[in-house]
């Protein structure tokens, strides 16, 4: 007999409906999986079997066919197991049917996900929390999850959600036993994260932790530039402390693209601090921007909402960093293949370090830089012209000396740094209420133009800064938004001149003399 | 037989300049084209003697002239009247032929030398900036076409308008390095590139120290901003010695590699040079007069306060925020004002000084 059981997969960010039917017949002995499914679901008879022995249940010795329909799309993983187990059994008229062996209904209303053990638990899978999401929007009103992903799906609602920790459980649910589906909660926006490093620790710099701040409040991507052992990386490392909080929507975002990639934090199931991902220089550019066959995220994509810090920019691939160029612009990254095409979301914020040389010394008062010219510029050009033009503040940092390293003295702490940050992203958070963006450093020409508007004095010293300072085109806009948020952090309306001349400071690699 | 042309002959024989500077004196240059012909017994070695005679045609030198005029490259030979008076000297061990590309009139004005390391710090841009664009009202500007010092002179020379002429250490066709290929065109346009080499040459480790004479040998004076202990530098200030030009040094610290070479050459005798009125006190001329710059700036306190501090010596970013009593923010926004102004100035990375 056939029995069908609703089931769901992943196309990118989006589910879609997956029907399992299996069908039981005569014919010699085997169990055969159709509709394109990969490995890991061929594999899962083996599983679903063992499962269903371990579980009381007996295996039929009969020919056994699933269908994972539509036929014509590829199906990834071992979330089906579930329902191909529940599907064997309701066939062989093993569970689904009531006392007098009529099929039950109740089997339809449920949308069954699962990995099996071969002791017939339920086991974590990924990418609940987008097929959840996509479930209600198609309508769906009962889904059956492992327990293990309870705490990513609790926070979705407007669909009701059913953890199982074993076969026997979702047996029992369809056998028309009802429980009561998993508890709803609120997403608390107001989570802190814990950083690895505090402001409070890093000594001196201050022009540096300045622009870190201003960065974490506009979202701005930065490059700090110095000699080795300036701290630039330790700086960075304090970027989490002093990020701001994520809205409700950023986190169901980056939750999501977490989910998928089997990233997430079980315990806490959602993403409530932005994430900081550091992917080594050896990264591939699959790694970077996602794909692979079964269209994997990246890493600029676990770093949506949050930062991606590139420790030695020049270290990396050219051909790695110039594919960063269409993700900084649009903030999703399309990931091509042959058979398919997914869009990822990848709205991060660049936080780049390098050397000023390759020897790290050039410009140092304490050290003499060994390089010679054409090696200094050989360095440079790993880093192309357009994707510097997309860095919105680029910092010196200084060497620490030893009074600074010495000194007993506590800077400010991260906390304290990220109230104003907070702040300051509140007040953008209103501006933009409506619009795709977050932070200022997403706005279009004509946002800048709606929300820069400089009086004549800001003009002028816009206008003697280029002159002055040999500032190139392309700092203009970058200054702009610079400033914008300089005026959100002081809790100004208008973008003035003290603003502008602030964020001109922050253009070292464009000033023509250095 | 022109007497260009067999001048001509004797630089695309390729052999050394002294060489034929040596056999010149002993006899004309067109004795030297007719003892080939009569075979009579000549004091050469081999190579020089096949070097010569590989070239000794006159329908290979039609040809010459047709190629460097087809290529655009103009040339000058010792038959010229216009040939630099400058180079002629003995001294200098002038050259054949020069091949050039620009305004030739340039080498009859003053020429000043202004040479130096190629990896020049922060400070020496600085120096070439601020001393150039003074000298190139009343100087033509010659350098080497060199990364480093080099390069800035020219560029400071062409930004103020004043003329500037680049000796390449190669021939015309090949300019290097290839990031002032930039410059090299501009100097073309507006200024005049020169070589004692064939344009086909390649430069080599001997060509480089061969032009500097041609940079001293052009100039009035040589002034050296930043040199090391063994620079190229130190070799045109020995040229300038040779050919009784002056030679002025930028003092520098003297911790600094970059400095040594020019201390050096202070406590040699060079005349050290602080600024542009320097070297026109020493050829007793008058500064140009620069336009009043005396735009008043308003200034607010903030800007103030750092000003005071920054007059009684440079500080880093860190050190003016632990004593101006500014906030961080606020200090920035004084900093990039003055800046802007023209108050002040980064010296080196988050360095700043007031600006003289």
């Amino acid at each position: 007999m056939l029995a069908r059981i609703n089931s769901y997969a992943l196309d990118g960010l989006n589910g879609y409906r997956v029907s399992v039917e299996v069908d039981v017949h005569s014919g010699i002995p085997k169990f055969e999986v159709v509709g394109l499914p990969d490995t890991a679901v061929k594999e899962s008879r083996e599983r679903v079997r063992s499962a269903i022995k371990n579980c009381g249940f007996y295996d039929t010795p009969r020919k056994v066919t699933v269908n994972l329909a539509p036929a014509n799309t590829k199906k990834a993983g071992p979330i089906f197991d579930l329902a191909i187990a529940l599907g064997l059994l309701c066939s062989t008229e093993q569970a689904g049917i009531d006392e007098n062996k009529r099929t039950l209904t109740t089997i339809e209303e449920y949308v069954f996900l699962g990995e099996l053990s071969l002791s017939g638990e339920v086991r974590h899978i990924n990418g609940v929390m987008p097929m959840l999401i996509s479930a209600r929007e198609h309508g769906i009103s009962k889904i059956v999850i492992p327990r293990a992903n309870a705490n990513e799906a609790k926070y979705i609602r407007g669909i009701e959600v059913y953890a199982v920790d074993t076969l026997a459980d979702a047996v029992s649910l369809i056998n028309g036993n009802r429980f009561a589906p998993i508890e709803k909660s609120e997403i608390d926006v107001n989570s802190v994260g814990s950083a690895v490093e505090d402001l409070k620790y890093v000594k001196g710099q201050y022009s540096a932790k300045r622009a870190l701040e201003i960065a974490a409040a506009g979202g701005h991507n930065i490059i700090m530039i110095g000699a080795p052992g300036g701290g630039k990386t330790m700086l960075a490392k304090c970027l989490p402390g002093i990020l701001p909080k994520m809205t409700e929507q950023e986190i169901l975002e980056t939750t999501k693209i977490h989910s998928i990639a089997g990233i997430l934090d079980e315990d806490c199931g959602i993403v409530t601090t932005r994430p900081f991902r550091t992917p080594h220089h050896t990264a591939s550019r699959i790694a970077l921007t996602g794909g692979s066959s079964s269209s994997r995220p990246g890493e600029i994509s676990f770093a949506h909402n949050g930062v991606l810090f590139l420790d030695e920019l020049p270290e990396y691939p050219r051909g790695v960093l110039e594919i960063l160029r269409q993700p900084l612009e649009d903030g999703v990254v399309t990931v091509s293949r042959a058979a398919r095409s997914v869009e990822y979301p990848a709205n991060f914020m660049l936080v780049a370090s390098m050397n000023p040389c390759p020897c790290g010394y050039k410009g140092s008062a304490t050290h003499e830089c060994s390089c010679s010219p054409s090696q200094i510029q050989k360095y440079m050009s790993r880093i192309s012209g357009p994707l510097l033009d997309r860095i919105d503040l680029h910092i010196e940092v200084d060497e620490v000396n030893y009074d600074d390293l010495s000194s007993g003295e506590l800077a400010e702490s991260s906390a304290a740094v990220r109230e104003r940050v907070n702040v300051a992203r509140g007040v953008q958070t209103k501006r933009f209420a409506g619009t795709s963006i977050y932070s200022n450093s997403k706005m279009t020409s004509e946002m800048i133009k709606k929300y820069c508007e400089l009086d004549s004095a800001g003009e002028k010293i816009l206008q003697s800064a280029f002159d002055k300072l040999g500032m190139s085109a392309r700092a203009y806009t970058r200054i702009l938004k610079v400033a914008r948020t300089i005026a959100d952090l002081e809790g100004s309306e208008k973008v003035s001149a003290k603003h502008i001349a602030e964020a001109v400071m922050y253009r070292s690699l464009d000033k023509a003399v250095r | 037989m022109l007497l260009s042309d067999l001048y001509l002959w004797l630089s695309y024989s390729r052999v050394s300049t002294s060489k034929i500077n040596k056999l010149l004196e002993k006899m004309s240059p067109l004795q030297l084209w007719n003892s080939f012909s009569d075979a009579q017994t000549y004091n050469l070695d081999e190579k020089t003697l096949n070097a010569l005679k590989r070239t000794r045609s006159a329908e290979y030198l039609e040809r010459t002239k047709q190629y460097l005029e087809t290529n655009n490259i103009k040339y000058i030979t010792r038959a010229d009247p216009a040939y630099p008076v400058m180079l002629a000297q003995k001294e200098v061990n002038p050259p054949p032929v020069l091949y050039y590309k620009g305004n030739l009139d340039l080498v009859r004005e003053p020429c000043l030398a202004v040479v130096g390391t190629r990896k020049a710090s922060q400070y020496g841009k600085y120096v070439v900036s601020k001393i150039v664009s003074e000298l190139a009202k009343s100087f033509t500007v010659v350098s080497g076409l060199a990364a480093g010092i080099d390069g800035y002179a020219h560029a400071a020379a062409l930004e103020v308008g004043g003329g500037t002429i680049a000796v390449l250490g190669s021939g015309l066709f090949n300019p290097s390095p290839v990031s002032n290929l930039g410059l090299y065109d501009e100097i073309c346009k507006n200024g005049l590139v020169l070589s004692e080499y064939t344009p086909d040459t390649h430069a080599s480790e001997y060509t480089f120290p061969q032009r500097n004479r041609i940079i001293s040998g052009l100039s009035k004076g040589v002034l050296v901003v930043e040199a090391a202990a063994h620079s190229g530098s130190l070799i045109t200030a020995n040229c300038a010695l040779e050919q009784g030009r002056d030679v002025f040094a930028v003092p520098g610290d003297i911790d600094k590699i970059r400095s040594v070479g020019t201390n050096k050459l202070i406590c040699q005798g060079a005349t050290p040079v602080t600024c542009a009125g320097d070297i026109f006190d020493s050829y007793s001329m008058a500064l140009p007069k620069s336009e009043s710059k005396s735009k008043t700036v308003e200034i607010d306190i903030s800007e103030q306060v750092v000003l005071n501090i920054l007059r009684n010596g440079e500080k880093s970013f860190n050190e003016l925020a632990e004593t101006c009593g500014l906030s961080v923010p606020e200090l920035n926004t004084a900093l990039s004002t003055l800046m802007i102004n023209g108050l002040i100035r980064e010296r080196s990375k988050n360095i700043y000084c007031v600006s003289i």
